[in-house]
């Protein structure tokens, strides 16, 4: 915990000092946490600040400051993932995004000033993000929370509110499907590269 | 079920290199000011549609008192076809018209 949980039984009694104090907290936690869940770093900030406003009106539904942080995962989650589902439905193009990439990185190698380990932050992003949108938002997101953040079985279990075994299944479910997502990359591009 | 089959290590190697590639961002000057004026703006929101959805209630409430009013307050003027009962009327009808069957009459004698 990154607060005490008198800080946040004040702000669910309508403390909005406390309230601010835990913002301040937890907010660059959950910034990271939702970039890496939507990849789209114009629109982290907004996904975060959807999150605390949810926060903030649902506080007086907490049970007990215990359950605060699996609690405030939940709302990230749940915030990323109507995310996505509005990006989806847009079908936007990242092609943008692509040739911008494209261009930097021509730019470099033609300055000769090319930064490699940016370079390779900027591929192993791009191919992340890339393999994470061929799996549904669900499978994103969870393999995002146990995969690249880390968290427990037992923690995800608060999180989603299901038993273990539920989420086992859910895991295994979509484990399967980043990996043949992998393997289709793989075999598409031979010369793409992992960690390195 | 038991335990769940781990990544391959290529992928999850990949996935930690993710995780170190996309690193917390520091959120930006004016994002507790922008956060405070959603919140704001939705309490203000929040508050106006309360205060109508109250006044349509009360209106609604109102309405449904007058119309219970009207259905039990008693007519003034009773009707005199209610006044009086049907053996009255039958009587009544019986001595107002000379055909009337002597069964009839017989019927009406002995009920009254």
């Amino acid at each position: 915990m990154l607060v005490d949980f008198e800080l946040i039984q004040s702000a669910k009694a309508g403390d909005d000092a406390a309230f601010n104090r835990i913002v301040t907290a937890y907010r660059k936690r959950t910034l990271g946490t939702i970039a890496r869940l939507i990849g789209r770093p114009e629109d982290v900030e907004d996904v975060a600040q959807d999150v605390f406003l949810r926060l903030y009106f649902s506080l007086d539904q907490l049970r007990t400051p215990e359950v605060f942080e699996p609690w405030l995962y939940r709302l990230t989650v749940n915030a990323a993932y109507d995310y996505l589902r509005r990006q989806r439905r847009r079908h936007e193009s990242r092609m943008s995004d692509l040739s911008e990439q494209q261009v930097m990185m021509a730019d470099a190698a033609a300055g000769g000033k090319a930064d490699l380990e940016e370079q390779r932050k900027t591929q192993v992003r791009e191919f992340v993000q890339g393999l994470l949108g061929e799996v549904s938002e669900e499978d994103r997101i969870l393999l995002t929370l146990k995969e690249v953040e880390g968290l427990s079985l037992k923690e995800l279990e608060k999180v989603y509110n299901v038993n273990e075994n539920a989420l086992k299944v859910r895991l295994f479910r979509a484990r399967q499907r980043v990996i043949r997502a992998f393997e289709a990359a793989k075999a598409l591009s031979p010369k793409t590269k992992g960690a390195g | 079920m038991n335990e769940v089959p781990p990544l391959p290590e290529d992928l999850a190697a990949l996935f930690a290199a993710y995780r170190e590639c996309v690193t917390d961002p520091d959120p930006s000057t004016e994002f507790s000011v922008r956060l405070w004026e959603r919140i704001e703006s939705r309490q203000t929101l929040a508050y106006s549609f309360g205060r109508l959805a109250r006044g349509f209630v009360t209106a609604a409430a109102a309405i449904c008192v007058a119309i219970s009013f009207f259905l039990v307050t008693p007519y003034s003027q009773p009707s005199a076809a209610y006044s009086s009962t049907y053996v009255d009327i039958l009587a009544t009808d019986a001595a107002a018209t000379d055909d009337t069957p002597d069964d009839a009459n017989v019927l009406l004698n002995e009920v009254l």
